[in-house]
């Protein structure tokens, strides 16, 4: 079934909406999930909340993505889940590696802590990606917002893992001097 | 969390950048990668089928061939070198009848009759005939039966034309060569040979060159005695251009005369002298004269053993010998693939 149709039924308040997104999209925010839990009850939970929250989201929205409307919706349900589960970070899996290596971009967050400042991060954070190469991008977008293992996106793109890992470090030293050009981040090492 | 804000700042990025690397990672990817192969019969199964294709290429082949060469070089009668050393030569049993064949001293009784052929054949001094041999014997001490053919080879007054030695399989100890034997002697000698070893097979060629002979006898003589007649010619002349005619025509004459009558010079070599081929192998065991169904089976096994054992040795020697070869082509490869790599990395890249 395509998107419009599934976001139709939704509109429609028809379940099987729901059924139609978990077969169309289940495998993929299922992998969202648990490269950020690491857990498969916790990610099929998450799943679960995902369906709701997209009954809950659509309408008013009319995602014109549907696939990402999914996915970012199962992503920061994890993430707050995650949050939850942990006050420190504990537990195998790449995202905790992840957040470590963003820690390098923004030290401190005293100064970014409600939802409009988030806003501006994010679209900072678009400009940013505009300006990378295409593969530079997938390559930050995939261990970022998927949270894949190094390993796998070696795979998926024919590099080394050290070439992978070389290729990130690099692109969060451009995205951090971005940022602080930006305003967003002081030069010693405090956010804006 | 210090980087809370930043999580959430990038969950929110655009969804296009979402979208394009979710449509990176739904690609199939067919990277050659060592830990993609699975070990399965059926690869297993192609791994030994190229290895096999590889060993027969690279390692029997060109042995095979060679030994072809080399028997034919010295040998030009035999098809097969491998089977005529170890048993009789067919072609030697070919003319004789099935039941010689099965008695133990078929093959001397041949030879002598052979031999008595010839002889008969020679009793008539009008006939001019060629008598070229092959024979292939097996010795337990090969310097012993060089020595003693080489002292045999002096006391009848022959002489080798051509000799050479080598060893088969890393193993077996060869000596080819090729002697030219008084016809007046041919027979003794023969049999003088047979008790320096173990004779595997012997085949022998009478060519009558009679009527050849004859006839470049008669030019011969037609010619001389057009020399006379143009030498009658070349006394009487008395003109500068009756002399240098005569001279011209008689120059001809005698470079024919000389052409027919070194003919004659090698047909009476050829005939004066029979020729042998013979080739000589060092075993340590000699092949028994009809050897049962399960005797050659065991001696087939063995042989192949043998030969297998030797291709691997040679094979192993060949790939040495082109090491640097290898390692080149193996570097130029390794090279081609990382800047085939790098290049599909940066397309990946942009």
């Amino acid at each position: 079934m395509e998107d419009l149709q599934i976001v139709e039924l939704y509109w429609n308040r028809d379940e099987k909406a729901i059924e139609q997104s978990q077969q169309k999209y289940g495998n993929y925010c299922y992998s969202i999930a648990y490269n950020i839990l690491h857990n498969s009850e916790d990610a099929q939970e998450s799943l679960n909340d995902t369906w709701l929250a997209a009954w809950d989201a659509i309408p008013p929205h009319h995602p014109q993505i549907l696939s990402t409307f999914l996915g970012k919706i199962t992503r920061r349900l994890s993430l707050n889940k995650w949050r939850s589960m942990t006050a420190e970070k504990r537990g195998g899996g790449n995202f905790p590696l992840s957040l470590d290596e963003l820690e390098e971009c923004i030290p401190d967050q005293r100064s970014i802590d409600d939802r409009l400042e988030t806003q501006y991060l994010s679209e900072a954070i678009d400009r940013f990606l505009a300006k990378l190469k295409e593969g530079e991008r997938k390559v930050f977008v995939c261990r970022y917002w998927y949270f894949d293992s190094v390993k796998d996106i070696a795979e998926r793109f024919g590099f080394s893992e050290s070439k992978v890992k070389m290729l990130l470090k690099r692109t969060r030293d451009r995205l951090k001097e971005y940022l602080i050009k930006e305003g967003l981040v002081n030069e010693n090492r405090q956010t804006a | 969390m210090k980087t809370d804000k930043l999580l959430d700042a990038i969950g929110m990025i655009d969804d296009s950048y979402i979208k394009e690397a979710h449509e990176e990672k739904k690609k199939e990817r067919r990277i050659f990668r060592l830990s993609d192969f699975r070990l399965s019969w059926e690869l297993m199964g192609k791994l030994a089928t190229a290895g096999i294709c590889l060993f027969l290429a690279v390692g029997i082949l060109p042995n095979v061939f060679h030994s072809y060469d080399q028997k034919s070089a010295s040998d030009g009668s035999y098809n097969s070198y491998g089977s005529s050393y170890v048993y009789k030569d067919e072609e030697a049993y070919a003319s004789e009848p099935m039941e010689a064949m099965a008695e133990d001293n078929a093959f001397d009784e041949y030879k002598t009759d052979a031999n008595s052929l010839t002889e008969n054949l020679r009793k008539d001094e009008n006939k001019k005939l060629i008598l070229t041999a092959n024979m292939q014997m097996e010795t337990k001490d090969l310097d012993e039966t060089i020595s003693s053919l080489l002292e045999k080879v002096n006391a009848c007054g022959a002489y080798v034309q051509r000799s050479s030695s080598y060893t088969r399989n890393s193993s077996t100890r060869i000596y080819e060569a090729t002697l030219r034997i008084p016809a007046d002697q041919y027979g003794a000698f023969i049999a003088e040979l047979k008790g320096a070893g173990n004779t595997l097979s012997y085949n022998d060629e009478i060519e009558d060159i009679t009527d050849s002979y004859t006839d470049i006898q008669a030019r011969i003589n037609s010619l001389k005695a057009q020399e006379e007649r143009v030498l009658d010619f070349y006394r009487k002349a008395e003109t500068i251009e009756d002399l240098m005619s005569v001279e011209s025509r008689l120059s001809d004459l005698r470079y024919q005369i000389e052409y027919y009558e070194a003919q004659i010079k090698n047909y009476d070599l050829l005939v004066a002298y029979s020729t042998l081929h013979i080739t000589i192998s060092e075993t340590t065991v000699y092949t028994p004269e009809n050897p049962g169904f399960f005797s050659r089976l065991g001696g087939s096994f063995t042989d192949g053993w043998h030969d297998f054992i030797g291709n691997i040795g040679d094979f192993l020697v060949d790939v040495v010998y082109n090491i640097w070869t290898i390692l080149l082509l193996a570097g130029l490869g390794y090279l081609g693939y990382r800047i085939y790599k790098r290049i599909r990395n940066r397309k990946n890249a942009k």
